[in-house]
C-alpha cells in the first residue's frame, strides 16, 4: 500500500514540478557510460556552475533520454519540489544531518531521495522507473567548489547503481585499448598521479576524483567528470604550468584547486577505457618513482571504503562489483616520488605491461 | 550459540586470502586476513564456535582447546564492533573451503576509523517512504 501510495504522490509531484520550467531554461545533453543524459538546467547561473565538468561528455539531443535531471535553485521552486510536505526548503537547513529515502532499502525501483544541510544545501530526488531526476539548490551561487568539480553525483551513484555499474571513488588513466585504476584514500597520491599523466603524449584522462567502474564484461573505467583538484601548494611547487587553468585561484589555498581540463586538455580526455591493471599510490620519499605488485586485498581495502561510505547506493552491490574488479587485474602499489616528471613514465610502463592487444 | 552477518548494517567480501568488512553503521571498517578470514567465513556463516573451532583444529593440526581461545577473542570483537548477530534461526552451515598453503596464526582483524565523516547517511536516521521529514519510527 505505501509503495502504491508513494508512486501516485511521485508522479503528481513530478507535473507540478514541470509547471514551474520558465521558458528560458537551458538544455543539454551528455553521454556516460554509453548513456544518453538530459540536463535542464533552470537558470544560466545554474548551468554556469554545474556543467563545465560534464562538458567534455557533451552530445547531440536524444528523443528518449535514458535519465533526464531536472536542476533547480531558489525558494520559490523548493515549492514545487516533490514531495509531501512544501517545506523542503526549510527543512533542510534545520535538519542536523543528511536525511534520506530508500537509500539503503535494497529496493533500487524505489524513488530515493536524500537532503543535504549545508554547506551543500541540496536535494536530490531519483525515480529509476520514469527514468527522471530532480536536483534543488538553494543558491547557485554558493554552491561549494567540489560540488562544481563533481556535480550531481548523488544522483549519479544512484543511477549508475541502478544499470549495474558503480560510481566509483578513483581516478582511470588509458592508453588506446589498456588503463589503470589508480585507486586509494584521499591526500595519498591519486590525484597526483592521474593529473600529472596528462603531460604524457600516450596517456588519456578519464577521470580523477570519480569514475563509473562496469564489470560487466571486459573492466571498463567510464568517465563522467573532466575536473581534478590539487592542493595549491603542490600546483604551484610542482605543477606551476597547470595554474592557468585552475578554476578558483582566489580561493584555492583555503579549498583547492580545481581544474576543469576541458577544453583546456580536451585531446587528453577519453570517455572511457578498459582497465587491465590497479594502481594504489602511496608517497615513496625518494624523488623516483616505482611499483611492486601488491595482493589485490591491499587495494580493496582503501577503494571499498572510500567508495561505499561515500555512496548512498545499495552497499553490497557495489562491494560485489569491485571485489570482481580487483579480482580481475593485477594490483600494483605505485611509489611516488617527489619528481613528477617521472611518474607518467612509470604508469605507461605498468599500463604496457598488461597492454590488450 | 550461532550468529549471521549483522545485515544490512555491515557488508563484507573476500579478496585474496583477506575479508573487507564495513560497518554502514559506524563507518568502521575492518581487514581480517589469512586466519581471520576463515573464522569470519565460519562465524558469519553459521557456525558456533565450537563447530568452527573443530574444523580449523582439524585442518590446521592445531590444538582444540587454543584454536577455541583464538575464536572467542576474534568473536569479541566481531560482537564488540556489531559485526555479527545472535541467531536463533535455523541455518544450513555453507561449505567452507580453506585457502591453500595457509599454516595457523593467531586470526585476528584490524579496525580502521579514518572514513568515519564519509559515512554520508546513517541508516537510523532514514525516514519512513512518505514521510519526510518525519523520522523512522524505530528510529529512537
Amino acid at each position: 500500500m505505501m509503495q502504491v501510495e508513494s508512486v501516485e504522490v511521485q508522479k503528481h509531484s513530478f507535473s507540478l514540478t514541470q509547471k514551474y520550467w520558465k521558458a528560458d531554461r537551458i538544455v543539454k545533453c551528455y553521454n556516460i557510460a554509453g548513456r544518453h543524459i538530459k540536463i535542464n538546467f533552470l537558470t544560466q547561473e545554474l548551468c554556469q556552475q554545474l556543467a563545465p565538468a560534464l562538458a567534455h561528455l557533451s552530445s547531440p539531443e536524444e528523443q528518449s533520454p535514458d535519465l533526464t535531471i531536472d536542476v533547480l535553485e531558489g525558494e520559490e521552486s523548493a515549492n514545487y519540489l516533490p514531495f509531501p510536505k512544501g517545506s523542503s526548503a526549510d527543512y533542510i537547513a534545520k535538519s542536523p544531518g543528511p536525511w534520506g529515502v530508500n537509500l539503503r532499502s535494497g529496493d533500487a525501483g524505489l524513488p530515493k531521495m536524500l537532503g543535504m544541510p549545508p554547506p551543500n544545501e541540496y536535494l536530490s530526488w531519483l525515480d529509476p522507473n520514469q527514468k527522471h531526476a530532480i536536483q534543488w539548490y538553494r543558491n547557485a551561487l554558493e554552491i561549494p567548489y567540489y560540488e562544481r568539480g563533481a556535480p550531481l553525483r548523488t544522483l549519479f551513484d544512484w543511477w549508475l547503481d541502478a544499470q549495474n555499474l558503480v560510481f566509483t571513488h578513483g581516478a582511470a588513466i588509458g592508453t588506446g585499448n589498456s588503463g589503470a585504476l589508480i585507486v586509494g584514500k584521499g591526500g595519498r597520491g591519486k590525484s597526483t598521479t592521474a593529473i600529472s599523466c596528462l603531460r604524457s603524449e600516450r596517456l588519456n584522462y578519464i577521470g580523477d576524483d570519480y569514475v563509473a567502474l562496469d564489470a560487466s564484461g571486459p573492466i571498463v573505467a567510464h568517465s563522467v567528470y573532466s575536473s581534478g583538484k590539487l592542493e595549491a601548494d603542490h600546483i604551484v611547487d610542482k605543477l606551476p604550468q597547470l595554474l592557468p587553468c585552475v578554476d578558483n585561484p582566489k580561493t584555492m589555498v583555503e579549498e583547492k584547486g580545481l581544474f576543469f581540463f576541458y577544453p583546456s586538455h580536451k585531446e587528453k580526455l577519453k570517455p572511457s577505457t578498459r582497465l587491465t591493471c590497479a594502481i594504489l599510490p602511496v608517497v615513496g620519499g625518494g624523488k623516483d618513482t616505482t611499483f611492486k605488485m601488491v595482493g589485490a586485498g591491499k587495494l580493496l581495502l582503501g577503494l571499498a571504503s572510500s567508495t561505499i561510505y561515500q555512496s548512498t547506493s545499495v552497499s553490497s552491490h557495489a562491494l560485489g562489483i569491485l571485489t570482481q574488479t580487483l579480482a580481475g587485474l593485477p594490483c600494483y602499489e605505485l611509489h611516488v616520488g617527489t619528481d613528477l616528471d617521472k611518474i607518467p613514465p612509470v604508469v605507461e610502463e605498468l599500463i604496457a605491461k598488461h597492454e590488450e592487444t | 550459540m550461532r550468529y549471521i552477518i549483522n545485515a544490512p548494517l555491515v557488508i563484507a567480501d573476500n579478496l585474496d586470502n583477506e575479508v573487507i568488512i564495513l560497518s554502514m553503521e559506524t563507518g568502521k571498517y575492518f581487514s581480517a586476513p589469512t586466519t581471520g578470514a576463515v573464522v569470519w567465513q565460519l562465524l558469519s556463516g553459521g557456525y558456533s564456535v565450537e563447530e568452527a573451532g573443530q574444523k580449523m583444529a582439524e585442518h590446521f593440526g592445531v590444538e582444540l582447546e587454543q584454536v577455541i581461545q583464538d575464536l572467542d577473542e576474534l568473536k569479541a570483537q566481531f560482537l564488540h564492533y556489531h559485526l555479527i548477530k545472535e541467531t536463533a534461526v535455523e541455518i544450513t552451515l555453507p561449505s567452507v573451503k580453506f585457502p591453500d598453503k595457509l599454516d595457523y596464526v593467531k586470526p585476528g582483524m584490524t579496525a580502521y576509523s579514518d572514513m568515519e565523516k564519509l559515512l554520508l547517511v546513517d541508516p537510523i536516521h532514514e525516514v519512513e517512504n512518505m514521510g519526510w521529514p518525519n523520522i523512522k519510527n524505530d528510529a529512537g
